[in-house]
Formats: structure tokens, sequence, C-alpha cells
């Protein structure tokens, strides 16, 4: 009796290793901005379309969204890439034929502002303060 | 009787020990940092290839909150 329960056990335990763990949640549409000025498609993610020189062009809120992974994640992107980014970094104004202000992001700044949003959706951790002394120190 | 229940016993504690050691191996530090390396590149080479072909589409998927 005492070896069957031992069994029985030692079974369950057996079934409690096959965890089944769900594939990860992949976005697959694009987010709503509420900042896009009239005459755009505002599920856009902050991003308009590309101006003839291959920039992108940005809406008010996917820059203000830009920075803010800046804030977030300026230390460790540095350590990572070897680029320290700054506000704004990138970014020039831009009007359109209608005269409403956007903003251009350069196609190498449009890919560091992928790789930070990567890192958020990721539920990466933004800089910490050793992060920022470590910075400080060198 | 007994004897046979301690085998089994044995049997199912010798597949823990060889599912556990192939995890572990499997899930090392250094393993999970290349893995993680390899998909953030896997991303930045999909962020680029979408601006070099001007796939706004792609780019907003990539880009969504």
């Amino acid at each position: 009796m005492k070896n069957f329960a031992v069994f029985f056990l030692s079974s369950l335990l057996l079934v409690g290793c096959a965890t089944v763990t769900p594939d990860k949640v992949i976005d697959n549409t694009a987010s709503y901005d509420a900042s896009t000025p009239a005459g755009y498609d505002n599920l856009n993610s902050g991003i308009i379309g590309f101006a003839p020189d291959g920039h992108g062009i940005l809406t008010p809120f996917g820059i203000e969204r830009y920075n803010k992974l800046i804030e977030l994640y300026k230390v460790q992107f540095k350590f990572a890439k070897g680029v320290e980014l700054k506000e704004n970094s990138g970014v020039s104004e831009f009007l359109d034929k209608n005269g409403n202000l956007l903003y251009k992001l350069d196609q190498q700044h449009l890919v560091y502002y992928g790789i930070l949003n990567s890192w958020r959706r990721d539920g990466k951790d933004a800089d910490s303060f050793w992060d920022k002394a470590k910075d400080l120190v060198k | 009787m007994p004897g046979i229940g301690e085998a089994i016993l044995g049997i199912i504690n010798g597949v823990l020990n060889l599912v556990n050691g192939m995890f572990n191996a499997k899930n090392t530090p250094e393993m999970k940092k290349a893995k993680k390396q390899q998909k953030e590149t896997d991303h930045q080479n999909e962020i680029e290839k979408a601006i070099k072909e001007k796939d706004l589409e792609k780019l907003r998927r990539l880009l969504s909150e």
C-alpha cells in the first residue's frame, strides 16, 4: 500500500512536469493615435508614412512616445548599442501639404525607435539607479 | 511485489532526472542570453527590412504599443 502511494504521488509529479507555456501574444494591428491630423488613418502607431528621402513621418504623439522610450532606456541602449540617444535625436519638423505640423525621423533613428519599442513590449525594466550611476562613473 | 514497485519508481526517477538534465542543459544563462540576443537581432533586421522596403503596415505593427 505504501509503495502504491509513493508510486501514485510520483505519477502526479510527473504529470506536473508537463507545464504548458502559452505562446507570446504578438500585436497584429497598429495602435490608435489621437494626435493624427484629419485626413489620415488614425490606426497608425504614430507613423503617417515615408517622406521622399526615406525618413519616417511621425505624429506628435509618435514623437512623444519615442522620447519617452529614450528616457526609459537611454543608459541600457548606450551600453547595448554604443549609441547615446538624447531627446529628439534624429527628429526634424515637417509640414504636410495641409500645413499640419508633423515630424520626420531619420531611418537610423527609426530603427532605434523600433528596438526601444520592442524592449518596452517585452517588459524590459527601465534604466535603474545603478545603470545611471555606472553611466556617470564611465 | 515490492521489488516491482521499487523498480518502477527507479525508472520514473531516472526519467525525471533525464528530463531535468535536458532542461538545465537548454537553459544555461549563456544559452538564454544568446537566445535573447538572437531574438533582438532578428527583430532589428525585421525593422530595417520594413524601412528599406517602405512597408508601412509592417512598420506600424512593429511600432505599435
